[in-house]
């Protein structure tokens, strides 16, 4: 059934853009009908980023088709479908990309009810739509392409509006509740497993099953009289539980964890000790996580010129719950230096990744533009340099705890339909890179990632 | 370079060119808007729209005329006269112009203006369509649509 939709996907896209000449969109008794399809190339010096571009890869590429009609003088109603790859990301799987039904009620007061595009930050929403912005990859210090699929879009409910401000400008704002579908094995769920920090307390964890209790998103934006400047602020919270299978590693072996171990309730769980320890599976844990996230934006647009700046800052709160083990295993993971709470939960220290950038990108003519950017991203605000990680045990590299990425981009406008991008990023850091992307190699002492590396990256989009 | 090092002489130059590109750059649009009409269909109860509002509409951000009634807006597809409306009124490029509605359509968020290739095809248009706005050349149109003061 999946195979049949991905072959009538395709099969419509194809058929569109052959036929769709230099028409901007289709209309077909009422129904417009646009799309795009792009296909890029990656390679990186070092490290494997979100695909094995170290050995190059056309495993990059996104394609969408939508339909929207105006049902009536308020209504309008409209669905994207939406297929990308990047590695082991997408994998072309055709998805419902958004689906709404919009009420504008009035200019100041609009309803949106479906699967919404999730509002964060000034470009998120369209970051999907390589043809709209100068960069190939926005800057991962405020769009992690880890976190992409998670705030892609919200199922939900939400309202709109654009409140004018008479002499001051003009107020937009957003406000969206719902749900959001994660998959267990793609970007938030991959980002638990092997790059949050409760690896250092000796726990890992493979997560079975995530479900979203709820998410919401919100943006203000004021479109300011001083012409193209944009200043806004927008939040999204999210509260997920997970299902994942635990594993508590115990290097140190002491009386405590000879008799836990040796308890009847582990019948089965604890692995064969050795000089390293031993490794007790629990299955299944639940994992709690909530995340909340702010971010500051401004856009400045002066003629062919676009300057922004983004500042984001993003908390954790992590909670292990596995009452029974847990607490038969109180010896064994405060020997960690972990704390058991009396209600059998671990609680794991509250932690903020911050993130800011500035860009800037001239349209020198109409088939030509340069941009730039200067990103910089710390997983964990209170470990800039790394040490504690490395302390912990988390990471054998320090530099696993920032990412410093300066871009240039060069995009070029064959005509209307057809945009030609190349870039290349010369980045400090490993944060954000994937543990599953990165194996560890086989020789003893070979670093698992590089510091200084270099990413190349060119991409081909047709719109239409 | 740092900020602190540059001579205060040069610092206050280049604080006030860049304080001022706005207000040059606005009264330059005007200019190149003024050879522009702004033409509505007969239905239209207004006789005057301010600028600002020019710019919410064709934009999709002011979506009904005094009355009531939905607007709809429509655009040329190229050309001098798209240029300067664009210019002088909403203050974007053709190419900022037609990303922002993209960006809207392609994240579900509105519905593009409709867009023609000839001044010709949009008077149609907007004769034909009630609540229908769009610009057309001065010189061709003056008394032949319904035009819009701009204050």
């Amino acid at each position: 059934m999946k195979g049949a939709a991905e072959k009538v996907f395709l099969s419509a896209l194809v058929v569109l853009v052959c036929f769709a000449g230099n028409a901007c969109a289709y209309e077909y008794q009422g129904i417009d009908i646009r799309g795009f399809i792009s296909q890029g190339y990656l390679y990186s010096t070092h490290n494997n980023f979100f695909a094995e571009t170290e050995d190059g890869t056309p495993q990059f590429n996104e394609a969408g088709i939508n339909f929207s009609a105006q049902a009536t003088d308020r209504l309008r109603l409209g669905i994207q479908f939406l297929a990308r790859d990047l590695g082991s990301i997408g994998n072309n799987e055709v998805i419902l990309d958004w689906a709404i039904a919009d009420y504008r009620y009035r200019d100041w007061l609009g309803f949106t009810v479906g699967n919404m595009k999730f509002v964060h930050g000034l470009y998120n929403e369209t970051r999907d739509l390589d043809m709209l912005r100068t960069f190939i990859f926005l800057p991962q210090s405020v769009y992690n392409e880890a976190w992409r699929e998670s705030i892609s879009s919200i199922q939900g409910a939400g309202i709109y509006g654009d409140i004018p401000l008479s002499d001051m400008g003009t107020l937009s704002y957003d406000l969206e509740y719902g749900t959001v579908n994660l998959a267990s094995d793609k970007g938030a769920a991959r980002l638990l497993e092997d790059q949050w920090p409760f690896g250092g307390m000796g726990l890992l964890a493979d997560i079975d099953r995530i479900d979203v209790d709820y998410t919401y998103a919100a943006s203000l934006k004021w479109i300011t009289n001083l012409e193209g400047l944009i200043l806004g602020g927008s939040t999204w919270k999210y509260r997920f539980d997970s299902e994942a299978t635990t594993m508590l590693d115990t290097a140190v072996v002491t009386d405590e964890v000879l008799l836990a171990i040796n308890d009847p309730a582990l019948s089965g769980l604890a692995g064969p000790l050795s000089e390293y320890g031993t490794r007790i599976t629990l299955s299944p844990t639940e994992i709690g996580v909530e995340t909340v996230s702010y971010t500051a934006s401004l856009e400045f647009t002066w003629r062919n010129l676009v300057f922004a700046a983004e500042y984001m800052r993003t908390t954790y709160d992590i909670e292990f719950r596995n009452t029974p083990l847990f607490t038969t295993l109180e010896p064994v993971i405060s020997a960690g230096g972990v704390t058991v709470g009396d209600d059998g939960t671990i609680e794991v220290e509250r932690f903020s990744s911050v993130g800011y950038y500035t860009s800037i990108a001239y349209r020198f003519a109409p088939w030509f533009e340069l941009g730039t950017y200067y990103s910089i991203y710390y997983p964990n605000e209170d470990d800039k340099d790394g040490e504690d990680r490395v302390a912990r045990g988390l990471d054998a590299e320090d530099y696993r705890a920032w990412l410093k990425d300066i871009a240039l981009t060069a995009r070029f406008d064959v005509n209307e339909h057809w945009i030609v991008k190349l870039e290349a990023h010369k980045i400090d850091g490993a944060a954000i890179l994937l543990g599953a992307d990165n194996p560890r190699p086989d020789d003893v002492g070979e670093e698992r990632y590089e510091e200084d590396w270099y990413l190349l990256a060119a991409k081909v989009t047709y719109s239409f | 370079m740092k900020w602190r090092s540059i001579p205060l002489a040069t610092r206050v130059a280049l604080a006030c060119i860049v304080l001022s590109a706005p207000g040059v750059f606005a009264a330059l649009s005007a200019h190149a808007a003024a050879d522009v009409l702004t033409v509505v269909n007969d239905s239209v109860p207004e006789e005057s729209l301010s600028a600002d509002a020019v710019q919410e509409i064709f934009l999709g951000r002011k979506t009904r005329w005094s009355d009531g009634q939905k607007i709809v807006p429509a655009t040329l597809k190229q050309g001098r006269t798209h240029e300067d409306f664009l210019k002088g009124y909403i203050r974007k490029t053709p190419h900022q112009f037609r990303d922002y509605w993209r960006r809207l359509v392609f994240t579900g968020r509105g519905t593009a203006p409709d867009v023609f290739d000839s001044p010709e095809d949009l008077a149609e248009f907007v004769k034909k369509t009630p609540g229908a706005i769009g610009y057309l050349p001065a010189s061709l149109y003056q008394y032949q649509l319904k035009s819009l003061a701009i204050e």
